[in-house]
């Protein structure tokens, strides 16, 4: 796929649903249908991914475990075995090989697919979205969020609107509405420091114009690159074949 | 509450088309224990061994089992109660 290409790509992220949790779930039955928090091995732990049953009472990734505690009273707490976590991501990627060679791990629970190629195999971005969310849960018992757009920071966002076991597609003529009143932080990439420097700008949503150095941009956030129509598709680039060993 | 143990043990396992690797029973201290189910397994390489691991539970608890590809040989590596 030539990153120089102005063709819309069709490119999923699949995004694994309380990973670290599902996955420790899974290795104990008992712990099913619990609120539970994966911590380190260490005294003075933080919550590494909490249960959606955790994650009802308000625990949240970050949080130390008496904070956990204090919210959550019969919250479970789990030490993480990052040997589990990293052969089920390797399991992951091959199963998303087996649709598309372009794949790029973003994270040990995150990927982006490039499967624009492979929609004339496979079908839609939908039907081939639906196959991994299906083979996932039936290989591996868990389940995965899936957000399909013309780019990468479109179909990260997608990824996370439904969860958990979502499946969202964005189009390019869905970005007004969606991202008008989206806080600037809901994108991936904006992190505090940028989010503040937004805001000094007066730019808080996506929708948001404000004033910068050199006068009002005049143009929402989400039509600058790299959401819209002629960049989305070079964003970042779009997923590539990752290195091989 | 995990116990970690690192012993070795005798693992009757049934070698299975679609799953590979499948134990059935393993003695520990001279008591023989039937595994009902295997709940997760898998794989971690060090450097140039393989380890299998196996989470498998009789009922009562689960216990994790490591096969080392590199010596043919068992371990108990933790028992927690379920």
């Amino acid at each position: 796929m030539s990153s120089g290409s102005d063709r819309l790509h069709t490119i999923l992220h699949i995004d694994m649903d309380a990973f670290f949790a599902s996955v420790e779930q899974r290795v104990n039955p008992a712990l099913r249908g619990k609120p539970i928090a994966v911590c380190g091995a260490n005294a003075r732990t933080v919550v590494l991914t909490a249960s959606y049953e955790a994650r009802a009472h308000g625990v949240k990734t970050g949080m130390t475990v008496p904070e956990a505690r204090a919210i959550c009273r019969n919250l479970i707490v789990v030490p993480g075995d990052h040997t589990r976590y990293t052969d089920v991501s390797r399991r992951l990627l091959a199963i998303y090989q087996d649709y598309t060679p372009l794949v790029e791990v973003f994270s040990v629970d995150e990927a982006f697919l490039d499967i624009t190629a492979s929609l004339i195999l496979f079908g839609s971005g939908e039907a081939i979205a639906a196959a991994l969310k299906h083979r996932i849960r039936r290989e591996m018992g868990l389940s995965a969020s899936v957000g399909i757009a013309p780019n990468k920071i479109l179909s990260k966002l997608g990824s996370g609107l439904e969860k958990p076991d979502g499946l969202v597609r964005i189009e390019l003529r869905d970005i007004p509405m969606l991202l008008e009143d989206l806080p600037v932080k809901e994108l991936c990439g904006i992190g505090p420091n940028l989010e503040r420097a937004l805001a000094e700008m007066g730019i808080r949503t996506c929708g948001g114009t404000g004033k910068g150095k050199h006068g009002t941009t005049g143009r929402p956030l989400w039509d600058h690159r790299p959401l819209s129509e002629n960049h989305g598709a070079r964003t970042g680039r779009p997923p590539r074949r990752p290195d091989r060993e | 509450m995990i116990t970690e143990v690192g012993e070795p043990i005798t693992v009757g396992v049934v070698f299975d088309p679609e799953q590979t690797l499948r134990p059935k029973w393993f003695v520990w201290n001279g008591r023989k224990y039937a595994i009902e189910r295997v709940t997760f397994a898998w794989k971690v390489r060090d450097g140039q061994k393989l380890f299998y691991h196996f989470a498998v539970t009789d009922g009562a608890n689960l216990y994790e089992l490591t096969y080392d590809t590199s010596t043919l040989s068992w371990k108990l590596m933790a028992v927690s109660p379920m």
